[in-house]
C-alpha cells in the first residue's frame, strides 16, 4: 500500500513539474531526422511567426518516429506528428494520400504562399496527388556526379565534361581506372561509385511506366532503356571495373553517416566521382578543401536526372493543423531558405534563392563555386520527378527494379530474362490491386483508352495532347521532343 | 468480512493482475485479432480512421494467393536453408557447455593450458605475417582477444570463459550483425584476410590439376554418398525387420533418404552424374524393397519408430549432402579457376554473393547460437547428471566417448527435446533482424525469410490482411512441427 501511495505521489510530482516547464502555447510536434540544423530552423519558425504576426505557438522536434513504418502506425491510429517528414522519391507520398492520412492544403498554400508555384516547377507532380496539393518541400535533391577534380589532376587527366554520352564515359572511365589503379594489387580506383539505372534508362527515351502509367512497359521495341541500363551496370562493374561491385564497396564501406563511407572514399580520391545531391557538400566542408565540380549522368541520347524532396506534410488528424500549415509557409520564406542555403542542404525549396550570392559564392568555400549553379540549373532544366503510379504500391515498384539488377549481377538471370521478369511482376502487382480496390476501375479503364489512342497516334506520328499523359517522364520527354500538341495546334483541332 | 481463503485468493489474483492484463493485451487479443485478420481484405490503404469503407471478409482468399505466390515459396525455403544450420548449432552449444562444465583452472594441466594459447598465438603471428600486417589490423585484435581469453581462463577459471561464452547473447543482435558485416567484408575483412592465402593455394591445386582427375573426384565424391545412402537403407530396413521401425517411419524415412539423389539431378556437374545417381538410387531402392520386404522378424505397429527412423534420415543426411556439395564443389572451383580473371581464386564475396549470403549468415548464426541459452541450459543439465552414473561407467572401464554416448547423452535427452522445439519454432520465426541489418534480403531476395516477408508485406503495400495470412500460415507450421516432436520425440525423453 504504502508503495502504491508513493507511486502515486511521484506521478502527480512528475506531472506538476511538467506542467511547470510547459509553455502553455500550443505545440506543434514536428516529425523529422536528428539533424543539428533543426535546432536553427525550430529558432527561425517562432521568429518568423512572430514577425508575420501570426498565432503564437511552440515547434518541438520528434525525431524518434521519422522511420516510415512508425509514421504509418501511428497515422492510422490517430497519433502522428502534426508535421511529418516524408521522402517523395520511393513513392511514400503517393501511399500516404491513398491511406488518407495528409491534409489537403491546397487552398492554404495558395493563401499562405507554399502552392507548387513556390518551388521547383518539376517537383509539381511529386507536391500533387489527384490534383491536390499535399506537401512542400523542406529541401530538394537534383543528384549529378560531384567531381573531385584533384584526383584526375592527379593522374594527369581532363576533368570530365557537364554534358557527356555514354561512349564519352566509358572511354574516359577506361583510362581512368587504367591508370590509377596501374600497378596495385588490387583496384583502389574507381571512375565512379554506381551509376544511376533510371536515369540511364529514360536517357534511352523510356520509363518504368507507359504514359497512362496503367502498364509496366520495359520489354519490345523502343523499349530497351532498362535492359540497356543493366548491361551497361554490369559491362562496368564487371568487365570494365568503371564503378565498384558490391563487394567492393562492403570492402571499402565502414558505414559512418549517411551514403555510408561514399563520401570518405571521395574525398580520399577511390571515388572520382560520385552520385549524390548538393546535401553532400554538408560532409565535404567537414573533410577539408577540395577542388569541386559536378557533372551531369552519362546519357544515351537524352540528359536527365531525378528530383527529390524531403518535404513536409500536414498530418490529418493533428490537433493542430491550422498552425501547422504556417510551417508549411514558413518552407517557402525567405527566412528557411536562406538557412538550407546556408547549410548547403541539398537544394532550398524556392528556386528565386539559387540566384542570391550566398548560393551561388559562399564566402568561406571557394573550392565549391564551380557546383552551385550546376546543380540549381539542372533542378530547373533537365530534371524529372520518379513515376508513381496511383494503381500499384511504388514501393515495390522500384524494389523490383532493383531486385533485377541484383539478379543479373548474381548472375541468376540475364539481363533480358531480368527485365521481363520485372515487367511481368509490375503488371502482375497492377492487376492485383485492381482486383483488390475496384475502386481504382473506372479510371484505370479511363487511362487504358486514353493508352489506346496514345499508342495510336505515336504510331501513325501524330502530336499528343498533353493532358492525355500522365506521366511525368513522358510529359517531359514528349515536350522536348516536340512530340505533344501545342495549344495553338489544339484549338485549331 | 471475507474469510482469509477469499481475501488470500483475492490478493493473489491482484498480485497477477498486471501480468494477466499485459498478457492479454499485448498478446491474446492482438493473436486473436490477428487471426480474424487473416480471413480479411484489410489493407491499411482502404482501411482506417480517415476512410469509412468497411472491412470485408474474404474467407480462405488470402491463404490460396499466399500458396500460389512464387516469392512465398522462395522465402519459405531460405528460411528452410538457413534452418539447415540448427543441429550444428544445438551440438555447437553441447560442445561448449560440456567444455565449460571442467574446470579449467585446474592444477595438473596447466602446462597444456599455457601451451594452447601460446602456439595459438604463434601460429596467428605467423599468418599475420603472411598476409600482410597493415590489412589485418581487426585480425590482430581478433587473435589479441582470443589470446587474452586463454590467458584469463587459465588465471580465473571457467567463470571466465562461461562469461565470455554467453556475450553474444546478451549484446545487442543489430550490433553484432554490424560486428559481423565487418568480418566478411570480401576484400578488407578478417575472415578472406585468412582465407585468402589457403583459397589461392587450393585454386592453384585445382588449376594445376588436369581436368579427368578432378572428373574422377567428382565421381568419387557421389559414390562415397551412393555408398553411405546404401549403407542406411540396409539399416533401415534392418530396423524395420527387428520391430524397431513401423512401416510408416520406413516410408518417411526412406523419403527423406532417397532426397539427396533427387538433389543430385539440380546439383551434380555433369549430365551423366545428373542421370547416373538417381538410376543408382533408384536400383538400389528397388533392390532392398524386392529383397528385405519379404520377411519381418518381428512385426510391430505401423507408427512405432517414426522418431527413430526420422532421426537416422535426418543424420544421414548430412554426410550424403556434404559428399553431393563436395562434387558440385570440385565442378565449381574448376569452372571459377579458369573463368576468373585473377591470378588466383578469390575468397567468397559472402554477403555480396547470391551463393554465399545465405551460408554466411548460417555461420554467424551458428556463432550466435553455441553462446546461447541452449548452452546455458546444457551446461544446467550437465550438472544435474548424477556423479554416481558416471562413476559406475568409470569402474565397469567405460571409455569418455562411451560414457558421454551411454550416460551422458540420455540424461540431457528432455533438455535437447526442449532445445529442439525451442530451435525450431526459433528458427522458422527468425531472420528478420539478420536480414534487415545485413542484407536488406538480398542479393535477389537470397536472404529474405518469412518474418521479413511478412514485415514487407505488411507495411510495404498495407495488406495487414495478408500479412497476418502469412503469420498464421507460419503458425501452423511452426506448431506442426512442435506437434510432430511432442509426438515422436517426447518419447525418446520418457524413456
Amino acid at each position: 500500500m504504502a508503495i502504491l501511495a508513493v507511486l502515486i505521489l511521484v506521478t502527480i510530482g512528475t506531472a506538476m513539474v511538467n506542467k511547470q516547464t510547459s509553455s502553455g502555447k500550443p505545440v506543434i510536434y514536428w516529425v523529422t531526422d536528428n539533424n543539428p540544423a533543426r535546432a536553427l530552423q525550430i529558432n527561425t519558425f517562432q521568429a518568423w511567426m512572430k514577425k508575420k504576426g501570426y498565432p503564437d505557438c511552440e515547434l518541438k522536434l520528434d525525431t524518434a518516429n521519422r522511420d516510415v513504418s512508425k509514421q504509418i502506425i501511428q497515422s492510422v491510429s490517430g497519433v502522428g506528428g502534426d508535421v511529418m517528414d516524408c521522402w517523395s522519391g520511393g513513392g511514400d507520398i503517393m501511399y500516404f494520400a491513398e491511406m488518407g492520412i495528409m491534409e489537403d492544403v491546397t487552398e492554404d498554400a495558395k493563401k499562405l504562399g507554399f502552392d507548387p508555384s513556390k518551388t521547383f516547377p518539376s517537383l509539381e507532380d511529386d507536391l500533387k496527388v489527384g490534383g491536390k496539393q499535399y506537401i512542400f518541400p523542406c529541401n530538394v535533391g537534383a543528384s549529378m556526379y560531384f567531381v573531385n577534380c584533384e584526383v584526375f589532376k592527379r593522374f594527369g587527366l581532363e576533368t570530365p565534361p557537364m554534358t557527356w554520352d555514354i561512349a564519352e564515359f566509358e572511354r574516359r572511365g577506361k583510362e581512368f581506372v587504367e591508370v590509377a589503379n596501374k600497378g596495385l594489387e588490387r583496384r583502389m580506383f574507381f571512375m565512379a561509385e554506381n551509376i544511376d539505372m533510371i536515369s540511364t534508362m529514360r536517357s534511352y527515351g523510356n520509363d518504368v511506366f507507359n504514359e497512362t502509367l496503367t502498364r509496366s512497359r520495359m520489354t519490345g521495341e523502343g523499349n530497351e532503356g532498362y535492359l540497356k541500363a543493366l548491361k551497361l551496370n554490369k559491362k562496368w562493374i564487371e568487365e570494365y571495373h568503371l564503378i565498384p561491385s558490391a563487394a567492393e564497396v562492403q570492402s571499402f564501406s565502414t558505414d559512418s553517416g549517411y551514403g555510408g563511407a561514399t563520401l570518405q572514399l571521395f574525398f580520399k580520391g577511390n571515388f572520382a566521382m560520385v552520385n549524390i545531391g548538393r546535401y553532400a557538400l554538408i560532409q565535404f566542408r567537414q573533410f577539408g578543401t577540395m577542388d569541386l565540380d559536378a557533372v551531369q549522368y552519362p546519357n544515351g541520347g537524352y540528359p536527365n536526372t531525378i528530383i527529390a524532396t524531403r518535404a513536409a506534410l500536414v498530418y490529418k488528424g493533428g490537433k493542430n493543423k491550422d498552425l501547422a500549415k504556417y510551417f508549411l509557409a514558413y518552407l517557402a520564406s525567405e527566412d528557411y531558405n536562406m538557412n538550407i542555403v546556408n547549410d548547403a542542404d541539398a537544394l532550398p525549396p524556392n528556386p528565386e534563392y539559387t540566384r542570391t550570392e550566398e548560393y551561388l559564392h559562399p564566402k568561406d568555400y571557394p573550392n565549391e563555386w564551380k557546383v552551385h549553379k550546376k546543380f540549381a540549373q539542372d533542378a530547373v532544366d533537365i530534371s524529372i520527378v520518379l513515376t508513381k503510379s496511383p494503381f500499384v504500391a511504388n514501393k515495390r515498384v522500384y524494389s523490383y527494379l532493383d531486385d533485377a539488377r541484383q539478379a543479373v549481377l548474381s548472375k541468376k538471370q540475364t539481363p533480358e530474362e531480368s527485365v521481363k521478369y520485372c515487367e511481368t511482376r509490375i503488371n502482375e502487382e497492377i492487376d492485383r490491386n485492381l482486383l483488390e480496390k475496384p475502386k481504382l476501375r473506372p479510371e484505370y479503364d479511363k487511362q487504358l483508352e486514353l493508352q489506346k489512342k496514345i499508342d495510336e497516334y505515336r504510331k501513325t506520328g501524330r502530336k499528343i495532347p498533353k493532358d492525355w499523359i500522365s506521366n511525368p517522364y513522358h510529359k517531359k520527354y514528349y515536350k522536348d521532343m516536340g512530340w505533344l500538341e501545342t495549344e495553338k495546334n489544339a484549338n485549331i483541332q | 468480512m471475507l474469510s482469509k481463503k477469499t481475501s488470500n485468493t483475492i490478493a493473489g489474483i491482484a498480485f497477477l493482475s498486471p501480468n494477466i492484463i499485459g498478457f492479454l493485451c499485448f498478446t491474446t487479443i492482438p493473436l486473436v485479432f490477428s487471426m480474424v485478420l487473416a480471413f480479411s481484405n484489410w489493407d491499411l490503404t482502404l482501411h482506417n480512421m480517415f476512410h469509412d469503407e468497411a472491412i470485408k471478409f474474404v474467407g480462405l482468399k488470402n491463404f490460396i494467393r499466399l500458396f500460389q505466390e512464387r516469392d512465398f515459396w522462395k522465402f519459405l525455403g531460405n528460411t528452410l536453408f538457413l534452418m539447415m544450420g540448427a543441429p550444428f548449432a544445438i551440438a555447437g552449444s553441447l560442445i561448449a557447455a560440456i567444455l565449460l562444465n571442467k574446470d579449467l583452472k585446474g592444477k595438473k594441466s596447466g602446462v597444456f593450458k599455457i601451451i594452447l594459447p601460446g602456439a595459438i598465438l604463434f601460429i596467428s603471428c605467423v599468418m599475420l605475417t603472411l598476409v600482410g600486417m597493415g590489412a589485418a589490423a581487426l585480425t590482430i585484435l581478433i587473435v589479441g582477444a582470443v589470446g587474452m581469453t586463454l590467458i584469463s581462463g587459465i588465471l580465473f577459471g571457467q567463470t571466465v570463459y562461461r562469461t565470455l561464452f554467453y556475450l553474444p547473447n546478451f549484446t545487442s543482435g543489430v550490433a553484432v550483425y554490424i560486428l559481423w558485416k565487418k568480418l566478411y567484408s570480401p576484400q578488407t575483412g578478417p575472415v578472406n584476410a585468412v582465407l585468402d592465402k589457403p583459397v589461392s593455394v587450393v585454386g592453384n591445386i585445382v588449376n594445376a590439376t588436369p581436368s579427368w582427375v578432378l572428373l574422377a573426384g567428382e565421381w568419387l565424391c557421389l559414390l562415397i554418398g551412393l555408398f553411405i545412402m546404401m549403407k542406411v537403407l540396409k539399416s533401415l530396413f534392418n530396423h524395420w525387420k527387428e520391430g524397431d521401425i513401423g512401416s510408416c517411419g520406413l516410408v518417411l524415412a526412406l523419403f527423406f533418404v532417397m532426397l539427396p539423389a533427387f538433389f543430385a539431378i539440380l546439383w551434380a556437374p555433369t549430365a551423366a552424374m545428373k542421370l547416373a545417381v538417381p538410376a543408382i538410387a533408384v536400383v538400389l531402392l528397388v533392390f532392398h524393397l524386392a529383397t528385405d520386404l519379404k520377411t519381418r522378424d518381428f512385426p510391430c505397429t505401423i507408427w512405432h519408430g517414426v522418431g527413430s527412423g526420422f532421426m537416422i534420415a535426418m543424420i544421414s543426411l548430412i554426410p550424403m549432402f556434404m559428399f553431393i556439395g563436395f562434387a558440385a564443389a570440385i565442378a565449381h572451383l574448376a569452372d571459377i579457376t579458369r573463368q576468373t580473371d585473377f591470378s588466383v581464386l578469390p575468397p567468397p564475396e559472402w554477403l555480396a554473393s547470391y551463393d554465399w549470403a545465405k551460408p554466411a549468415i548460417m555461420i554467424m548464426g551458428l556463432w550466435m547460437a553455441i553462446g546461447s541459452n541452449n548452452m546455458l541450459l546444457y551446461l544446467a543439465g550437465l550438472s544435474n547428471v548424477p556423479p554416481e552414473l558416471e562413476e559406475a561407467a568409470d569402474i565397469d572401464g567405460a571409455s569418455p566417448f562411451q560414457k558421454f554416448w551411454h550416460v551422458t547423452w540420455p540424461q540431457l535427452a528432455p533438455i535437447t527435446f526442449f532445445i529442439v522445439v525451442m530451435t525450431v519454432i526459433g528458427g522458422l520465426q527468425g531472420g528478420f533482424e539478420m536480414a534487415r541489418t545485413m542484407t536488406q534480403g538480398g542479393p535477389f531476395g537470397s536472404t529474405t525469410t518469412l518474418s521479413y516477408f511478412i514485415y514487407n508485406e505488411g507495411f510495404a503495400t498495407g495488406r495487414l490482411g495478408y500479412s497476418s495470412a502469412i503469420s498464421w500460415v507460419l503458425f501452423i507450421m511452426v506448431f506442426s512441427i512442435t506437434m510432430i516432436n511432442w509426438k515422436f520425440g517426447s518419447k525418446y525423453v520418457n524413456d
